[in-house]
């Protein structure tokens, strides 16, 4: 009974095809599983995974937010630039404070919009996200910063572990930063899995009045996951500046789509009240392994949108018809269609 | 209280009498007035010249075209993100048929037989992305926002496998020549394809009981269906017709670059849902009107052709106010739903 479930879950395909990915590249490559390209891996999963950490937390709710990564690059630059401005020599604990802070405010405008508009989370968030964009270029006439303040500069030379590889001749290094992703994840797990609060993030997702009815705030946990995910997104930006070793205030146009392809395919449901935490590591190791990897396979990199997309369909497409296949045999002749949702 | 809305509007439509839609449309049409009105005052010796104008009309239909396929969609409750992808490959196929087909020194005739074999190529794309998209949504049950952004990513990785990331440039003149003709030197002829596709779409959406089944769907999936719509059909049929636009608004895009390469006008996505939303489509689905749209597409142009005028704003603040119009439409819209409801409920209470 418990290998019948087993199949019928999306991160046993989505982990299925990470082995099988990973053997693939070491037969065509032999460099998989070696120490620096783990490192690599590691590396290229810091900023997909805290970011994903929030989505998957959004998208549990029933809602989503496309405005982080404009979030995040608003906060990073605009902490990199007062800290310049004013010769910040203090702790980094302070920068990553302040560009959290900016996140959070940004977030809770996000929050409140939702709650009192009640339209699509979606259209919402791709309004205030243009705002946030043209406000950092426009207004703060953003442009690249190679120079970082010092602080920033020394965390970015920090490093946890370096590996070597002998057949290449090459080392990676493990950021510090790292660090972050791991605390990011145990804090999302202890959240959703032991908290009031966490359950009241699937039962909203699971179903807003019924939530509401069992005595949740139904508001007040809105405010809080878009909340958290403009301050996941600022402090992850800063995050992105530290480990790029410059500030780059565009680099992550486009990058919800990835976060979210990433949270989807590792089985959470996009109309709310499912995911865990180890399916979203796992959809977003697939999507870093894609764009990272695939050249190892010899593929060109213009396939890796191509095979993004594929991955999102047969994701998104297994669970969906599954459930659809359930309907209809409970509902027997005449299938009961769920209200479809934006 | 989103259910009772739609179907008033509903009810409003069949009867064809002055509806909510009406004041919509007529407070866009002021907003539209008092922009144009604004910027002929601060700007008159470059805002009111006839080549401002015609370039103004010459611009638009691209994304207005795409914000038509956006209304359907979001009309019957979905969304369709893969727009511009389904443009790009649109796009590439058009032109890759008339780079390899059309000699240096062709005939006139062959020309245009070969340009017209390419759109017919291109829109034969875009039924086939469409298809994708609407068999997704409505026999695999994947939500429309998962399944167009899948859409989308694979038409895009197509179009760049294909392309192999590179352009599509040295296209034959008969391409540009057509797309960027003006009828009598006034009358460009991107604005009267915009021209045919709106009354297209507005035809389908107002006397054709497509249209009808398309707000029933939209309004509530369930009650249609027990009412004997095929749903599923209807689904497949609206992101073909947005495929299709999107073909048309690609091989114009192309016509204007003269090339085409996968990526081109990525932000039109985000202009699209912008337009349908501000010319009054219901995000939530079951409301929607061609004329709406077609005024929120004025209104947009007019301001980023306005903004263009002066120098010392960069193209970036469009970004700004169009995310500060957009949301500040939807809390405007949003109050005076809440204010009518209001008055409804007295109503009742009177009687």
């Amino acid at each position: 009974m418990r290998f019948k479930k087993l199949f019928k879950r999306n991160e046993f395909y989505v982990g299925i095809t990470i082995v099988a990915l990973s053997i693939l590249i070491q037969i065509r490559s032999g460099q998989f599983f070696t120490g620096n390209n783990f490192v690599d891996l590691a590396r290229a999963m810091i900023i997909p995974g805290m970011l994903t950490m929030g989505v998957m937390m959004q998208i549990i709710s029933g809602g989503i937010d496309v405005s982080f990564p404009a979030i995040a690059m608003l906060s990073m630059y605009t902490t990199v630039k007062v800290a310049l401005s004013i010769d910040f020599q203090g702790s980094m604990v302070f920068m990553f404070l302040f560009s959290t802070m900016l996140g959070l405010v940004m977030g809770l405008m996000n929050g409140a919009l939702v709650c009192w508009l009640k339209l699509p989370a979606f259209i919402i968030t791709l309004g205030t996200g243009s705002i946030f964009l043209g406000f950092m270029q426009a207004v703060l006439k953003s442009r690249n910063i190679g120079i970082l303040p010092k602080p920033m500069r020394v965390l970015s030379k920090t490093y946890l572990l370096t590996a070597h590889n002998e057949t290449l001749g090459i080392s990676s290094s493990l950021p510090f930063v790292f660090i972050f992703l791991i605390v990011a994840v145990a804090l999302t797990s202890f959240l959703l899995r032991y908290t009031m609060l966490g359950r009241g993030i699937y039962a909203l997702g699971g179903d807003r009045d019924a939530c509401q009815r069992a005595g949740y705030n139904v508001n007040a946990i809105q405010m809080f996951i878009y909340g958290t995910m403009g301050a996941l997104a600022g402090f992850t930006g800063l995050t992105r500046a530290v480990l790029m070793g410059s500030c780059q205030p565009t680099s992550l146009i486009g990058y919800e789509m990835t976060c979210i392809a990433a949270v989807v395919l590792g089985g959470t449901r996009i109309s709310g009240g499912h995911g865990t935490v180890y399916g979203t590591l796992m959809g977003a190791l697939l999507l870093t392994m894609i764009s990272n990897s695939l050249i190892l396979l010899g593929v060109p990199t213009y396939w890796s949108k191509f095979v993004t997309g594929l991955l999102i369909i047969i994701g998104t497409g297994m669970s969906a018809y599954q459930a659809l296949q359930q309907r209809k045999k409970l509902a027997g002749k005449y299938p009961v269609e769920e209200e479809k949702q934006v | 209280m989103k259910k009772r809305l739609n179907v008033g509007s509903l009810q409003k439509r069949g009867a064809g009498s002055i509806s909510s839609q009406d004041t919509g449309v007529r407070r866009l049409l002021i907003i539209l007035a008092a922009v144009i009105v604004l910027f002929s005052i601060l700007q008159p010796e470059v805002f009111l010249t006839k080549d401002y104008i015609v370039s103004m009309l010459y611009l638009f239909p691209e994304f207005g075209i795409l914000a038509l396929g956006m209304m359907l969609c979001m009309i019957s409750g979905g969304i369709d993100l893969s727009v511009v992808s389904t443009a790009n490959l649109s796009g590439i196929v058009c032109c890759s048929i008339l780079v390899r087909m059309v000699p240096e020194n062709a005939a006139p005739g062959l020309a245009v037989a070969m340009l017209l074999v390419s759109i017919l190529a291109a829109v034969l794309v875009g039924v086939c992305g469409g298809l994708l998209n609407g068999v997704l949504i409505s026999k695999l049950g994947i939500p429309p926002i998962l399944a167009t952004l899948g859409g989308s990513d694979l038409i895009m990785g197509i179009a760049l496998a294909f392309t192999k990331g590179s352009s599509i440039s040295g296209l034959p003149p008969i391409l540009s020549n057509v797309g960027t003709h003006h009828i009598f030197g006034v009358l460009p002829v991107t604005l009267v394809v915009f021209v045919i596709c709106a009354l297209i779409v507005a035809w389908r959406l107002e006397k054709t009981t497509y249209g009808y089944k398309l707000f029933m769907v939209g309004s509530n999936a369930k009650a249609s269906r027990y009412a004997g719509v095929d749903n599923d059909k209807i689904i497949i049929q609206t992101y073909v017709t947005s495929g299709i636009l999107s073909a048309v608004a690609g091989v114009l895009m192309c016509a204007r670059f003269n090339s085409a390469r996968a990526g081109v006008g990525v932000s039109y996505t985000m202009q699209a849902i912008l337009i349908s939303v501000l010319g009054g489509t219901d995000p939530n689905g079951g409301f929607g009107t061609v004329r709406g749209v077609t005024v929120a597409i004025l209104i947009l142009q007019v301001l980023s052709s306005g903004f263009n005028m002066f120098p010392f704003l960069s193209n970036f603040y469009r970004d700004l106010i169009w995310g500060v119009v957009l949301i500040l439409v939807m809390a405007y819209n949003h109050v005076s739903n809440l204010r009518k409801l209001k008055k409804e409920r007295e109503a009742l209470q009177i009687k």
